[in-house]
């Protein structure tokens, strides 16, 4: 009787990630540029990316963009939370539609946006001037120090709203009594966030870091509308390197085996993520 | 309770307003450069000395907008549509009846969740290439439907799993059916979750890029980012006209959120704090 009601999500699970995963391991043990005859290779391809200097360096470019898309929001949206919410809030509603507004803008729109202001001549290095920091001016995305955390800045912009409105609805469901008898016991500011604030969001903070890792490894478009991973490869990071392999240098093989191994690790990282939040 | 201290109040508004005026500053100077003219030559953000319209109606006919809005709304109409109805189908069946693999299928289906979207659409692309599914709706409209399902499963059947038991059976013993419990008990109250489902789900296809990125190379199914980010590379130094192209694409999904935001944050909330 149940089999009924599957019959359409599988249907498109099948034809849209099944197949083309099974269709992915096939491919990448061959050395195909996505037109002519493939060469076997056996598993050459995966051999080859342990060794591969590029996929190392975008692995770690990744690693970054997760401290800045998800460690860095879940900390402010924490700090901030845990002095906001103590007392009642007014107008949460209004609050809360402002900081969930980046997430309801198209990357792209973000993208082109951020590109203008970050400009040699745009407005974040006139901010720079009228404060006095002038010698700091500089093209932030093109600048081969500072793409990479320019990018990570800019998830940072996006992402933190979104923790806040998580943390903070969170927030409204501790028993404000437990803050009472934390200042009856004499609790300062800092142990009353560690010993009720924390422990209180703890549901709410696993589902932040868990949204905002999926959107750091998902962030090809963000990258691809500002840098496509340069300047030099600076930004290139594992999502992007996947693309360029398979479009760009028509290296489809290559790109399949990358993609497997990306899409292998992940489920590990879940999986362990799942662990953890059952074992706290 | 103890009352909060009147400088308590005002560290907390201002920190709030601090947070709040960093989110939309970016977005307010776009909005201030889209109204200057047209190929206008700026640097940094200034008052527009005379408001100029022109520039929206001048972008939205360079970049061909109209047909853009008409292709991401029938893709986003049908992706709703075929992601609801199979999430609530799957959700359904999974959380609240008892056959064999049926944690099996719950955890398969789950697991395109956790993986990125670019894993996923380059094996897409080569399936698609195959079947001749590139450069069309259809091939859009399922890639689409695919990735976002996991989601749509993962959310209705956090719902399904809350409802109590008993409401299920009194309909059993009512002799009603398992379609009959879902579409006259269930259902109603489910509105708000399925609404916000509703709400997530359109916004992630009116505003995706990578997908018809990949799978419409050709560019002959021009959807609104593919719109803008072709627009941008053809007007690099043309700031207000940029300006005005990405309030252009942004405006349906922000006047939507701003219209349905008080149901849309009672779902959400609902969804995601239990």
């Amino acid at each position: 009787m149940g089999y009924a009601y599957l019959l359409l999500p599988l249907a498109i699970y099948v034809l849209v990630i099944l197949i083309p995963v099974i269709y992915a391991a096939w491919i990448s043990l061959f050395d195909w540029d996505g037109v002519s005859a493939g060469k076997w290779v056996g598993l050459h391809n995966y051999a080859q990316a342990f060794h591969d200097p590029a996929v190392r360096q975008a692995l770690i470019h990744s690693i970054v963009l997760v401290f800045f898309y998800s460690i860095i929001p879940v900390a402010i949206g924490l700090i901030l939370t845990g002095i906001i919410a103590r007392h009642p809030l007014r107008a949460v509603g209004m609050w809360r539609t402002i900081l969930f507004l980046p997430q309801v803008l198209s990357v792209v729109v973000v993208g082109v946006s951020w590109r203008w202001i970050l400009k040699q001549d745009g407005p974040f290095n006139q901010l720079l001037r009228a404060v006095g920091l002038g010698r700091w001016t500089k093209v932030w995305l093109g600048d081969f120090t500072w793409a990479l955390p320019t990018e990570g800045a800019l998830g940072t912009w996006m992402l933190s709203g979104l923790c806040m409105v998580l943390l903070l609805a969170g927030a409204q469901s501790i028993d404000t009594e437990l803050y009472d008898a934390a200042n009856v016991d004499g609790a300062g500011v800092i142990r009353e966030f560690l010993t009720v604030t924390v422990p209180g969001l703890r549901n709410q903070i696993v589902v932040a870091l868990v949204l905002t890792f999926a959107v750091s490894l998902n962030n090809f478009s963000l990258i691809w509308v500002t840098t496509q991973g340069g300047p030099g490869q600076e930004t290139q990071v594992a999502s992007t390197l996947i693309y360029s392999r398979a479009f760009i240098v028509s290296a489809v093989g290559d790109a399949s085996a990358l993609a497997i191994m990306l899409g292998v690790l992940m489920m590990v990282i879940a999986y362990g993520f799942t662990r953890l939040s059952e074992r706290a | 309770m103890s009352r909060p201290k009147p400088s308590e109040t005002v560290t907390r508004y201002l920190l709030l307003s601090l947070v709040a005026v960093g989110t939309l500053a970016p977005l307010a100077i776009v909005v201030l450069t889209a109204f200057k003219k047209p190929g206008a030559p700026v640097s940094g953000v200034s008052w527009p000395r005379d408001w100029s319209w022109h520039t929206f109606s001048s972008a939205w006919h360079a970049g061909q907008f109209g047909a853009a809005f008409r292709a991401s709304a029938l893709i986003s109409i049908a992706v709703v549509a075929i992601v609801t109805t199979a999430s609530i189908a799957g959700g359904y069946a999974c959380a609240t009846m008892r056959f064999p693999g049926n944690r099996l299928f719950f955890y398969v289906l789950l697991s395109g969740m956790v993986v990125p979207y670019v894993v996923l659409v380059v094996p897409i692309y080569i399936e698609f290439q195959n079947v001749h599914l590139l450069d069309s709706y259809w091939g859009l409209i399922l890639a689409e439907s695919g990735l976002y399902l996991p989601f749509g499963m993962f959310w209705m059947h956090a719902f399904f799993s809350s409802v109590p038991r008993s409401l299920i059976e009194s309909g059993n013993l009512d002799g009603a059916n398992s379609f009959r419990v879902l579409v006259q008990i269930l259902l109603p109250i489910a509105r708000p979750v399925i609404a916000t489902l509703m709400m997530l789900t359109f916004l992630s296809s009116w505003n995706e890029y990578l997908v018809p990125l990949i799978l419409d190379g050709s560019g002959r199914i021009q959807t609104v980012s593919l719109g803008l980010a072709s627009f941008q590379g053809q007007h690099l130094t043309d700031v207000p006209s940029l300006s005005a192209a990405a309030i252009i694409v942004a405006l349906p999904a922000v006047m939507i959120y701003l219209i349905t935001q008080r149901s849309f944050f009672r779902g959400l909330l609902q969804g995601a704090i239990k």
